[in-house]
Formats: C-alpha cells, structure tokens, sequence
C-alpha cells in the first residue's frame, strides 16, 4: 500500500501552507513530521522517552507512508542499520534516548564522516548510575564533536518544524550531514501542546542521491575503489592528509549550513528584547522557563532579554558575541550536570566572567522560575557589592 | 632482494593450478593457443605457494 | 550498471590509469567470468599489501572471482586484515564501525530492494573470524533471524591479523597466541553450526585450498540470498604471519586442516536447493 500523498516544495510546506492548530504530544509531532517528510525507510528500538514516537512511525509505514520499517536489535545496529541504509541512496529516520545514544555513539561520527544527510531524533534522558529515565541532556555534551549538526527544540511545534527543516538542510549538496533534533524528553515528548500543522496530504520532495557530494553505494557509479570511508590504512603523509582534510571538509560543511539554517529556521537563535543588559541564555525545555523568569523579572523592574540558541551544532558564536556586546550578565540556566552550554558559551565570549553557568537541574528536576530569577537576582547582587 | 616465482615454460602444461592457490590479483596469465601460464614479476610477492602447488615442478620462487 | 557508467569517453580515455581501462577492455562486469577463467581476464582486486601468502588475500580473491554479477554487487566489511585487499576492489565497498557489518548489510540491502525493485542488487558481507564471531556475533546472528537477503562470508585466519596475532573466538583451543598466553581455553565457536539453526537457506564450510568448492559455494550463497533468504559461508584461510609458518606452506595447513577439523560441509533448505535447480 502507498499513500498517495502531493509533494509540494519544503518552501510551501514550512511558510506557505496553512495551518491549522492540533493539540499534541511531542512523540505525536515526531510522527507528524515525518509523515510529511517523504521518507523512505525508518529503524527503531525501544527505549524511554523515545519509544512512543517510534511507535508512531511504525503505523505510519502500516498505512503506507513509509516504504520499509522494522525493529532491530540493539542501538548500535540501529545506527549502522541507518548508515547502510543511507548508503544504499534514501531518505532515513530513528530516534533514541539517553543510553542508547551512548550505545550508538561509535556510529555518529561515521554518518558524519561518510557524509550522510540522516535525521535521527534525541529524546534526550538521563545516562549514568544511579539509573534515571527521567529527563536531562547531558547526553548533547557527548556528541558535540561527532561532526553532527545539532538542533535544540524547546517544544513540540519547534520539534515538528526543526525535523522537516533538519532534512533540507541536510541534503544540501553544499552541506549534507547527518543532524541530530534534540529535546528534552518527557517535558516535550510526553506533554500536550498547541501545535500548528499544514495538511497531512503533502509531503516534501524525495531526496535525491544524485546531488549528493559522495556517491551512493549502488554500483551506479563508476566503482574503481571506491571507497567512502577516508584512508586509513595507509602509514604514510598523504594519508593522513587526507584524513585530516576529510575531517576540516566535514566542520567546514556544518558552517556553510549556516546560511540554510538563518533562511529555513530563522536564524541559528533568537533574542527577545536585544538591548538588554541582563540576558538569560538557554536551549530546549530551559527557554520557556526562563520566558517565564523573565516575566517576573521584568515585574520586578529589572529588564532582561532572553537568547534562545537553536543550533548547537554549529554553535552561533558570533550571533552570541553580537548580542551580548553590551550585556554585563548572561546567565545559563541547562537540565544537565555539566553545564555544556555555559562552556560553549564561555569559550566563545570575551570577558567571559559575565557568564554565571547556572542554575543546573538534573535526575528528573524541573527548573522552577524562581530558581533562574534567584540566579540572576544574586548575580547582580554580588556584581553590585563588587562594584 | 626480492623474491618472484619464474615459470620454467619446458615443463609448464597449464594445468592452471598455480593460478588458483595465487594469493594477489592479476600476477598470473594463462595463454590458452599454447597452454602456459606467465607471471607478472611486478606483482608477485615471492610467497611461493604456486611453486608448492605445482605437479610438475615448471615454478620455482628465485632472487631478483 | 551499464556498460555506459564505466566506459570513459574517448576524449579522456588516456588519462585513465591503465588499471582502469584493463578493467573495463577485460574486466569481469559484463561477461560472465568465474574461478576457472582466472588468468585470463583483468580481476577486480588491485594490487594490495596482505603478506606474501595470505590466505585471506587468497580468500578475497577467490570470492571476488566467484561473484555472478560484480557489476551489480556491493560489499560491506569491517576493520581488519580483510580491509587490505577489499579497499582495493572495484566495487562499492565500505568498512565503518567494527562489527556492525550485517546491520549495515540489512539497511543497505532494504534500501537497495526500494529503489531498484525490478534490479538484483547483491550485498555481500566479507569480513573475518572477530568481526563476525566475537564483536558482531549478535549483529550477525539477528541478521539472519530476520532472514535479510544479504551473503555473509567469513575468511577465517583464527585470529586477529591487523592487530598483531591476537586470540579471536574463532582460534583453536590450546593455540597459543598473543592475549591467550596459556593457550586460547575454549573451543571454536559453532558459527557454521548456528547458522543451521538461524535461518540461513545455505551455508558452506571449505578452505582455500578448495578453490572451485569456494567458487561454488559462493555463487550458490549469492543466488540463493536474492530470492530465500540469508547465506554463510565460512573460508579457512591460514595466516603464515601471526601462526608463525613460512608463507610457501598455507594450503598444506589448509589441506591439513580439512582433513582433521574444518572438513568440507554443505547445508541447503529444501526451498533453497529447489530454486537453485530451477535456475
């Protein structure tokens, strides 16, 4: 069974179309997108918060949205089932969680490195004893240098929007790389929310291996040793340079996706109230909290602006630098340990004690406002008494 | 110094047995009108295991 | 592929390395070659750096000669000695992560049968005896309980090559070798036993120093997995390097081999010998 569906153009699809509201969970929005994605192939596992969304995708190939489906064995497999699914010349999906993210891991830089436009969903979890399956997305830190390009979503309309937009990107000759669309799981995967849908009767353009940088592994090129994977079994200078050339090639795609991201995405982040002096920057599930702190901040007559970052991956360094040229506090607040985007943020900053890289829920915690309200109320309090 | 197997084309009777217990590529030739077998100098390796497999003795790896 | 893919126009036929032109005047894509022609038409193997008398590199060959469509084949490795000679082979091949070659083969194989559905498009697994029996034993294995259509062919050298004469499962028991200093404690693993019980339709154990059994069983395997379902083959092919033997000796341990443990055995399913004989 296929389902008759009318490709129309992604610009239609993302600005034209219209649409019209649902009320969603974020595993739900996942299957919206792609029914509307014209992929051919997906390969799943189970694991929490990730499954339901899988789920989805499998009835999906059940009503003929999607020409091949099936469950395999581990994470591991999955990723590789994906890149030699990718190698064959279409269009893929999966998606996994915490653990299984670290389970795959071996195979993220692959997709990177043998130049495959795969989106695979994150439903970001927690990873390390104590066991927790509760939401926090320390599991990002981990794969900021795969070579994947990564895309943070606040909520499930950002998570619908950003899968859609992920393949575009990716498949743009001048780009094609795998993107990673994270969120935080449960807060996004497991809520209802408002989110705005064009018809289901549309669906993209199917991909196509023929405008690809590196050639699809179906013996319709050329095969005189062809082989995708950069040299390695060479001990030799020329080897490693074009090891080494393979690998700038790879970081210098991710940056020339820039402009595909500020055309189809709106930029790489957003900034409420720009001329601020105070800033609260955050990714994911963190930037509603801090809309909402920012709201009682303002109550509390101290005016702050709100950087929303969007890519991670690549990271808006200089966006980041230009918005906060006059801002003397840029607080981070992040549902993780680690305080991965606080780093980011710092490395690419001058002066960078503006930075307070906080507050950090983790285990499951929510973040309530007052914590990030407090965070910056204390922050100006000790830069006063510095002062 | 390197090693190669030489075909003594006296005793040769292109069984092709050689050609098959050949570990690389493209080193062995069998001309059928005459029924010999030919080796590429550049591409054999010297390992010897046509030499052993030889019923009639017609290789033998020497230096070069 | 059409011959159209490969030929060069006339223009710029002599910038081509001689390889290539041989390749495509005398190569084996689109007339029938096989074990018996070798010596008499340009093999897809270029020149590689296996040791002298490897018996993986001779495996390799032996399968690549063996291939009924190489123009229409594509292989999937995995790290390795195997690399060496199959980075060197004109087909698309790929060796990624170690281990994951069957997953890759399952996800390529399904792609493949999406967008060339009136097209046999072989996938063809070759790797060695840890790739399959120790680090993807499980990737493997579920390969074939989901009956993907894909040929999976080991070159058994017991043990790993590449990185320097280590025990792998596949290793005899009592061999000493490097990560087993009081000899290797345990039996080889049954791999061709389970694949009997997997849901392979054929399977093959042989060693190279039966070079049109492994031609036949090749093409068996390769024919049999377009239309039944998953194939084995397991190749024995001694390693003069890391089990320490002069190079001249590989097919007597072979030979030698075949007579006390890796005897010449043969499994095919009803389905699967009545579709090769309708062939």
């Amino acid at each position: 069974m296929v389902r008759e569906q009318t490709v129309v153009s992604p610009e239609h699809l993302f600005f034209v179309a219209p649409r019209e509201e649902v009320f969603i969970t974020g595993s739900e929005a996942v299957a919206e997108a792609i029914k509307r994605a014209n992929v051919d192939m997906a390969i799943a596992y189970p694991i929490t918060p990730q499954s339901e969304s899988m789920h989805l995708v499998g009835d999906l190939y059940a009503q003929g949205y999607l020409k091949d489906y099936y469950r395999a064995e581990n994470e591991f497999a999955v990723m590789a089932a994906i890149h030699g699914a990718s190698l064959g010349g279409g269009r893929v999906f999966t998606a996994t969680s915490g653990p299984g993210t670290l389970r795959a891991m071996e195979m993220f830089p692959v997709w990177a490195g043998a130049r495959q436009p795969i989106v695979c969903a994150f439903m970001c979890r927690g990873v390390s004893l104590p066991p927790s399956i509760q939401p926090e997305n320390i599991e990002m830190a981990m794969l900021l240098d795969t070579g994947m390009m990564m895309f943070h979503a606040e909520n499930a309309q950002d998570f619908y929007d950003m899968i859609l937009k992920a393949y575009i990107i990716a498949e743009k000759p001048d780009v094609h790389l795998p993107v990673g669309v994270f969120v935080d799981g449960f807060f996004v995967t497991h809520t209802r929310d408002k989110v705005m849908l064009p018809a289901g009767d549309l669906k993209l353009p199917p991909y196509n291996p023929q405008h690809a940088p590196v050639p699809a592994f179906d013996m319709e090129t050329p095969p005189m040793r062809i082989v995708r994977d950069p040299l390695l079994i060479k001990s030799n200078f020329i080897s490693y340079a074009a090891n080494a050339s393979w690998h700038q090639e790879v970081m210098a795609a991710a940056q020339r996706a820039r402009k595909h991201i500020v055309r189809y995405m709106g930029g790489l982040l957003e900034v409420e109230n720009p001329h601020a002096k105070v800033f609260i920057a955050a990714s994911g599930t963190a930037v509603s909290q801090s809309r909402e702190a920012l709201r009682e901040l303002r109550q509390e007559g101290i005016d702050a602006g709100l950087i929303k970052i969007k890519s991670i991956r690549p990271f808006p360094e200089e966006e980041i630098v230009a918005s906060t040229v006059n801002a003397h506090l840029i607080v981070v607040p992040e549902f993780n340990a680690g305080g991965w985007l606080a780093r980011e943020i710092k490395a690419a900053l001058n002066h960078n004690s503006r930075v307070v890289a906080g507050p950090r829920v983790f285990g499951g915690m929510t973040m309530p406002k007052e914590l990030i309200v407090n965070t910056v109320k204390n922050a100006l309090k000790a830069r006063a008494g510095v002062s | 110094m390197y090693a190669v197997a030489k075909v003594d084309t006296e005793k040769c009777t292109g069984c092709k047995l050689c050609i098959l217990t050949c570990p690389d590529p493209n080193v062995f030739t069998f001309y059928k009108e005459v029924k010999k077998v030919a080796v590429n100098e550049n591409r054999c390796k010297g390992c010897g295991l046509c030499a052993a497999a030889c019923p009639k003795e017609a290789l033998a790896v020497v230096s070069v | 592929m059409s011959t159209k893919i490969i030929t060069p126009v006339r223009e710029f036929a002599d910038l081509l390395p001689q390889e290539y032109q041989d390749l495509v005047a005398r190569g084996p894509y689109f007339e029938p070659k096989g074990i018996e022609d070798l010596g008499t038409f340009k093999e897809i193997i270029e020149e590689h750096p296996h040791c002298a008398g490897c018996g993986v590199s001779l495996g390799i060959r032996l399968v690549a000669a063996s291939l009924p469509s190489p123009a229409d084949t594509v292989i999937i490795g995995t790290p390795g000695c195997s690399f060496f000679g199959l980075t060197q082979t004109a087909v698309n091949y790929s060796n990624t992560a170690f281990g994951n070659q069957n997953a890759v083969a399952s996800g390529l194989k399904r792609m493949l049968r999406i967008r060339y559905p009136d097209q046999h498009k072989d996938v063809v697994v070759l790797v060695g005896d840890g790739g399959i029996a120790d680090i993807g034993l499980d990737l493997t294995l579920h390969s074939w309980f989901r009956r993907e259509k894909v040929t999976t062919i080991m070159v058994d050298n017991e043990v790993y090559g590449n990185t320097g004469g280590q025990e792998s499962g596949m290793s005899k028991q009592g061999q000493v070798l490097n990560m087993a200093p009081v000899g290797k404690q345990f039996p080889k693993i049954p791999v061709f036993e389970m694949a009997k019980v997997s849901g392979c339709a054929y399977a093959v154990r042989v060693t190279v120093a039966s070079p049109r059994k492994v031609g036949r069983a090749v093409r068996n395997a390769i024919l049999v997995a377009r239309e039944i379902g998953p194939t084995y083959i397991q190749i024995y092919t001694p390693c003069p390097t890391n089990l320490k033997f002069p190079p001249n000796r590989t097919l007597e341990v072979a030979r030698e081999a075949e007579k006390d443990y890796y005897a010449y055995e043969e499994f095919i399913t009803e389905e699967a010998a009545n579709y090769l004989a309708r062939l």
